[in-house]
């Protein structure tokens, strides 16, 4: 048997490898004593200069194994976007000692690096260990407060259904190889073509993995609980970048592999999709946790998302990459300011205005974008998510999307009431830091913003 | 010492005044001298956008300003508007009446990948709301100078806002354009009432806010299929192309809903006495001078030239829709006990009026439908401005607590009553010249409703004339003049609010031509494109 030799060409995979290299420094770093602060502005500016240069990297590495593209690069700058947001969201945690562990840095910056790699990986064992790099960051994360009860349960059922959820995948995995004989995405397209019944099975079980991550319908009990558990800059983290990245490579082998299944997955997804935005939105209604309310909110994007690869089309899938983009700034920017309020009950939430105006603005904007109110960017790739779907042919759904979406406008705009309206009970214990008023700068300026100019989004 | 501080308070007020007053004169030299310049040159300066974008810049200016100068802060909100409404009067002087085309044309290349363009223009049947806002505005700052008290920053800031996004709305010549003013103008009304308002104002800006969008974001659907339809998103280019039948009956409903919840028709006419009622006095004003014009304006833009065939094949339901508006609105009119929620429901009536007029399909029908609607903003606006002022004396709009205010407040009974007037019909005042339009217009079109919707105007005189009794004759309430002779009869302020729309009640009433003849052409236009388009397949 002889062994290909396979061009080692890695440098499209430069950004990746430096990040490593950072991550680990970093995780060195903490032992010596060093503040977080600088830690994290160091990793702030690291990732800046790699937004800046990976754009220079496209190509190929490993013999098609690992593909740097347009829409892999667009998906990176999204991922490391939101980690930067990220990061900055998570000082005032650690300034306050919230979070005991500096390593709560690398570990981000380590669930980055396995989004990068998955969004760009081309074969189907990479393309694992890159899901269980960027999750198993996740879940310790989720559990970083050691001695808060809420979040070692919370960290718990989220490494236990996310196991599960990766072993059923795995398993769907094991059968697209068995029928194919292949784990690389470029032949796997040519072996699929001939419908054989356990190929039915792989792609089953394969979208049943991505709906756990993504939390659609009926895999989406986990995140209301884990979401409420963890503390919350790590719920803004796992709210939304793991979901870019599963959303992002999930769509493409679901529009470039399996393309000749379409009526099968497209089928199963509308029903999923459908369900999944009636849930999140009917339940939001219910929630007096401000956390459980965005979790059900988010479980209710995905539902709209979804609809962009229902679509089945390139254009379609663009539109989803965008949303993803707009949605990590905004949801991002609404737990953010759940952190800077210091407060989970919606009851008090109650006056905020009067002691943060800027603030309150701000949760303004970004309740009004989730809700899709123009003219904020929320608006935008909502649209064109629509768009996509009316083009394709699914108005029907549409409709219904719409529908769901003045449901949603009810719970969005009771915290807009309880902020601008009602009279508060009592000062807020906030927990501001100059990071946290960047970050929130940050999203609420690139939601407004985009919102009246789309550029990049469309 | 306290003398002294007596003096140096007078003598800093007496500065302050000098100070506005100066600072008016020079802001209305300098913006006179502007629309002069625009009205020569016109075409060539960009006058619709900066109608749109200038309240934008004023509105950021605004919440920059410190949250203690409050008095800063008003006169800004004042002299802004001002500024607003004479950059808007070259649209008055140099629009051309004789041309049917979009007038003052500004197109430029928005989001390139869908063709989506920002587009804006006007013609006949949209200039004159954007005169009426801006007027409006004005007058909105100046009644809500004593009235709002609290986060006044943000109230200005939010009543630009709502300004912009309106005239946003009649401007649009991209339906997508369109769609983002429309929506975005829901942002800081529902603020707007949801902050200032009165007692039930949050259940009042929720109920508004969902029900404008449930219409809405179905028109959403509309214009998605109607833009996949066509390949286009330009609201001229839209209108020249037919669609089929089955499709147009669709896309019809679907713009329908949006704009009947604005206008509003029975039966989704619930929201409106909510809105109106809780709504601050800036708020009520707004509501029912432009924002629900926004709804009729869509079907004359949107229903009418797009979907002619279904316009035509729906004119029955649509006319025994608004002819139930025009009747059980003055019939709830008669048992109400809130002064505010009393016009409220006159609005459902004359806005009935309105969409009568437009779906009579015929010249006098339409015409009168938009004059009905300018009319309808300047008097309804007028009542509730009229209300506000004598709710600051009294805090109470229950019909039962007043009485014999003619006694205390004369100037002010004057004014209500030319208003009441007008709101009733009489001869001489705009709103005989609409009403009689219309009916007009619905006497060729179907008779019998025409003569139903008469009668609406004996009930419209009776609980009007009941209304101007109860409340400024009959026994003088004691608790009433208690809290009226602390403020005494309307103040400089109140009356110069007033008199622009009183004179222009009565000018409107003996000249109308001067606002008829900006819509002639569009109308006569307009209703070629239904009847020649609808008829011919």
């Amino acid at each position: 048997m002889t062994i290909p030799q396979v061009p080692l060409n890695f440098e499209a995979l430069i950004p990746e490898i430096l990040l490593t290299g950072f991550a680990s420094l970093i995780l060195l770093l903490g032992l010596l004593k060093i503040r977080n602060e600088i830690l994290v502005w160091s990793s702030v500016v690291f990732l800046l200069i790699l937004a800046l240069f990976i754009p220079s990297f496209e190509g190929e590495a490993f013999g098609g194994m690992f593909l740097n593209d347009f829409l892999a690069i667009y998906l990176k700058l999204i991922v490391i976007v939101g980690t930067i947001i990220s990061l900055l969201v998570i000082t005032p945690y650690l300034k306050e000692k919230l979070i005991l562990l500096n390593e709560s840095i690398s570990l981000i910056l380590f669930s980055a690096l396995g989004m990068m790699l998955l969004v760009s990986a081309r074969e189907l064992i990479s393309f694992f260990v890159s899901f269980e790099l960027m999750s198993l960051s996740g879940y310790i994360l989720v559990g970083i407060r050691r001695y808060d009860a809420r979040s070692n349960e919370a960290a718990i059922k989220y490494f236990m259904l996310g196991g599960v959820s990766t072993a059923i995948m795995l398993f769907g995995i094991s059968f697209i190889y068995g029928v194919t004989n292949t784990t690389d995405f470029s032949l796997l397209v040519k072996s699929l073509s001939n419908y054989h019944s356990l190929s039915y099975i792989g792609l089953g079980l394969f979208i049943i993995g991505l709906c756990f991550k993504v939390a659609l319908f009926p895999f989406h009990m986990w995140a209301p609980d884990v979401y409420e558990g963890a503390p919350t800059p790590v719920t803004a983290f796992i709210s939304t970048l793991p979901k870019v990245a599963v959303l992002g490579a999930f769509g493409r082998i679901l529009i470039e592999l399996f393309k000749d299944y379409y009526i099968d997955w497209s089928s199963f997804l509308i029903v999923l999709s459908i369900l999944t935005m009636a849930v999140g939105n009917l339940f939001a209604l219910l929630q007096n946790n401000i956390k459980r309310m965005l979790a059900y909110s988010s479980i209710a994007h995905a539902g709209y998302i979804t609809i962009g690869l229902i679509a089945g089309t390139q254009t379609g899938f663009n539109a989803v990459v965008v949303y993803m983009f707009i949605y990590t700034l905004m949801n991002i920017g609404a737990f953010a300011m759940v952190i800077a309020f210091n407060e989970e009950n919606i009851e008090n939430y109650k006056g905020l205005h009067k002691f943060h105006p800027a603030l309150a603005l701000a949760m303004l904007i970004f309740m009004f974008s989730l809700t899709g109110v123009p003219p904020t960017a929320g608006f935008i790739v909502k649209f064109n998510i629509f768009l996509q779907a009316v083009k394709a042919g699914f108005t029907g759904l549409v409709i219904i999307a719409v529908i769901l979406t003045v449901v949603s406008a009810y719970y969005y705009l009771r915290i807009v009431m309880y902020m601008y309206m009602k009279e508060p009970v009592e000062t807020p214990k906030s927990l501001i830091s100059l990071e946290l008023k960047i970050a929130i700068f940050l999203c609420a300026f690139g939601t407004l913003i985009l919102g009246v100019i789309p550029l990049y989004l469309v | 010492m306290r003398e002294g501080v007596v003096v140096q308070n007078s003598g800093n007020r007496e500065l302050r005044k000098h100070l506005l007053i100066s600072l008016l004169i020079i802001t209305l030299i300098g913006a006179a001298i502007v629309s002069f310049a625009v009205a020569v040159n016109n075409l060539d300066f960009p006058i619709l956008s900066t109608l749109i974008f200038f309240p934008v810049a004023g509105a950021a200016f605004i919440a920059m300003l410190s949250r203690d100068k409050k008095e800063l802060i008003k006169l800004s909100t004042l002299i802004i508007s001002i500024i607003e409404f004479i950059l808007s009067i070259p649209l008055y002087i140099s629009f051309n009446k004789a041309t049917h085309e979009m007038q003052f044309r500004e197109e430029y290349l928005w989001i390139p990948q869908w063709g989506i363009k920002y587009s804006l223009g006007i013609d006949g049947i949209s200039v004159l709301f954007i005169l009426l806002s801006s007027l409006l505005t004005i007058l909105c700052v100046t009644v809500s100078w004593k009235e709002i008290d609290k986060k006044i920053k943000e109230f200005y800031a939010s009543l630009l806002l709502t300004h912009s996004a309106m005239i946003g709305v009649f401007m649009s010549l991209d339906i997508f354009l369109f769609y983002i003013f429309w929506e975005a103008m829901l942002i800081p009304m529902y603020l707007i009432i949801g902050i200032w308002g009165g007692p039930r104002r949050i259940y009042s800006a929720i109920k508004f806010f969902l029900y404008t969008f449930v219409g809405s974001v179905l028109m959403l659907v509309g214009i998605l299929v109607l833009y996949f339809h066509s390949g286009t998103s330009d609201i001229l280019t839209l209108m020249k192309i037919s669609y089929p039948y089955k499709m147009q009956i669709w896309l019809f409903w679907a713009f329908f809903l949006a704009f009947a919840v604005k206008v509003p028709m029975w039966p989704v006419h619930t929201w409106l006495p909510d809105a109106h009622t809780e709504a601050p006095t800036a708020g009520s004003v707004i509501l029912a001078g432009i924002l629900i014009k926004m709804g009729a304006y869509g079907f004359l833009r949107f229903n009418l030239p797009m979907f002619p065939e279904a316009t035509l094949a729906m004119k029955p339901y649509m006319i025994v829709l608004s002819v139930i508006a025009i009747i059980y609105g003055a019939l709830i009119c008669l048992v109400q006990k809130d002064l505010k929620r009393l016009i409220a429901y006159s609005s459902v009536s004359h806005m009935g009026f309105v969409t009568l007029g437009i779906f009579a399909l015929n010249q006098q029908g339409i015409q009168g439908g938009i004059l009905q609607m300018i009319n309808h903003g300047i008097v309804t606006g007028a009542l509730f401005l009229c209300v506000g002022m004598i709710y600051q004396r009294t805090h109470t709009r229950e019909i039962a607590n007043y009485g014999g205010v003619a006694t205390v407040m004369p100037a002010y009974s004057v004014f209500f009553m030319v208003f009441t007037l007008a709101s009733i019909g009489l001869p001489g005042t705009n709103g005989f010249i609409g009403e009689f339009l219309i009916l007009l217009g619905a006497f060729k079109a179907w008779k019998l409703m025409c003569v139903l919707s008469a009668t609406a105007l004996i009930i419209g005189a009776g609980y009007m004339l009941w209304l101007y009794q109860r409340v400024f004759f009959e026994k003088t309430n004691p608790y009433v003049l208690e809290h009226i002779e602390g403020y005494g009869d309307l103040n400089a302020r109140e009356i110069l609010t007033l008199l622009p729309l009183t004179i222009a009640v009565i000018w409107i009433g003996f000249y109308p031509n001067a606002l008829l003849s900006f819509m002639d052409e569009s109308v006569k236009a307009l209703i070629n494109q239904v009847i020649v388009s609808g008829a011919i397949k």
